[in-house]
């Protein structure tokens, strides 16, 4: 059960590394990025576990901070306290609905991604709120159709598993 | 306090939170070097992938490129059909005019495999098909225009003297005002147009091409660009200098044209 874990937890890192090496450029529209880090870190989170969601935010984060030397460890920082948020969260929400799934990762996606840019540009107000109207909420919204996927998807694997 | 109390329920799980919290932060603090030196180490993971996208950005480059040949190779084809029936009409008028008719050249492509070792500057030695019968003293071109002449053949090999060699001249005219001069070379990046008088009119930027007077190289062929006109050491004739078509450091594919009638 362990080493099927493990190798899960890889699988999805491998997914990461190949979306953000070889799809996520494609899949842009605009400025807007869909996060699946993110998506992938609710859905752990809700579904499995929160170490897995804080082990997968962190490893995933890690890996993504890689490309900006300067800021190594925020994005993973970052990805943990939005799995610890998600939990919290998750426990006094009904977390079974669908829709309240997707508010979650618009919300996560948001706030992950104000935080972040703010850090980035050294606390530049101005700039940050441009970033928020330019990229952050359409990166959000475009992470939450992708999410609505991936969710449903897995819900549907679940219902099925139990009707068999 | 009540809304943290989930996690102090799943100890573990806040347990692990904690330390991957406090590593990521004392990643963020680290100095920028150690922090350039982990990232180079972590970006190995993507480095397979970004291989593959390179090669699939390749691709699409490719293919845009193909689509503007494509497009330029239509254009092409158009001026060729327009140039033909041009070319018929001249030749009909040719006929009835009584002139005498001009020799059709064919093109032998030639691959540049080294340069001269006695003269390197002034001469490369270009690989040709077995089957081309070349000779010495036939035009040399390249996409740009004129590039020099051929001197010697053995075998498959051939020696052509560019035309930045001393003993290549060229018999040149002004394209637009049709003056006729002397193409030479004399050092420097730039060619000489000789032989004009200080009555003939030429412009700093007209277009010089080759006159077909000199019996070696065919009428217009493009030579280059007039990029100075000044009275020269001679008061009875021009000092002008030309900047060529031809990038001469840069030659990589030849053609060298030979009369269709051999």
């Amino acid at each position: 059960m362990m080493a099927r874990n493990i190798l899960f937890f890889i699988l999805l890192l491998f997914c990461v590394v190949i979306y953000q090496a070889l799809l996520a450029d494609i899949v842009s529209i605009g400025l807007a990025r869909p996060d699946i880090i993110l998506v992938f870190l609710v859905w752990l989170t809700l579904t499995r576990d929160l170490t897995w969601g804080v082990a997968f935010g962190f490893a995933a984060g890690l890996l993504e901070d890689s490309h900006n030397p300067q800021l190594l460890g925020l994005g993973a920082l970052l990805n943990v306290l939005s799995a610890l948020a998600v939990f919290l969260v998750s426990h006094r929400v009904r977390t079974d609905s669908l829709v309240i799934r997707i508010a979650m990762v618009i919300g996560v996606v948001v706030l992950h991604d104000m935080i972040y840019s703010l850090v980035a540009f050294s606390f530049d107000i101005h700039l940050d709120i441009m970033i928020l109207f330019n990229t952050i909420i359409p990166s959000a919204l475009y992470t939450s159709l992708i999410a609505a996927g991936v969710m449903y998807l897995s819900q549907r694997r679940l219902t099925l598993r139990f009707e068999s | 306090m009540k809304w943290i109390s989930p996690l102090l329920t799943r100890q573990k799980a806040f347990r692990t939170s904690l330390i991957l919290a406090g590593i990521s932060i004392a990643c963020f603090l680290l100095p920028v070097n150690t922090k350039t030196y982990i990232s180079g180490k972590l970006i190995v993971a993507y480095a397979p992938f970004y291989g593959i996208s390179n090669k699939i950005d390749d691709v699409f480059e490719v293919y845009e490129i193909n689509r503007g040949l494509h497009a330029t190779i239509t254009r092409q084809m158009l001026a060729l059909t327009t140039l033909r029936e041009q070319e018929r009409e001249n030749k009909r008028l040719r006929e009835l005019l009584g002139f005498k008719e001009t020799v059709e050249y064919d093109l032998i492509p030639a691959e540049i495999v080294a340069l001269d070792p006695k003269r390197r500057q002034n001469a490369v030695i270009a690989e040709i098909g077995h089957d081309a019968q070349v000779s010495a003293d036939l035009p040399v071109v390249n996409v740009d225009g004129l590039v020099g002449k051929t001197t010697s053949v053995l075998g498959d090999l051939v020696t052509v003297e560019l035309l930045t060699s001393p003993n290549c001249r060229a018999a040149a005219r002004d394209a637009n005002t049709r003056v006729l001069g002397i193409v030479r070379w004399t050092g420097g990046r730039t060619l000489l147009l000789d032989n004009v008088s200080i009555s003939d009119t030429v412009a700093v930027g007209d277009t010089v091409i080759t006159s077909g007077l000199g019996g070696v190289f065919p009428e217009g062929l493009l030579i280059g660009t007039i990029a100075t006109v000044s009275v020269g050491a001679s008061p009875f004739f021009r000092s002008i200098t030309l900047r060529p078509f031809v990038a001469f450091g840069a030659l990589e594919e030849l053609i060298v044209l030979k009369g269709s009638g051999g």
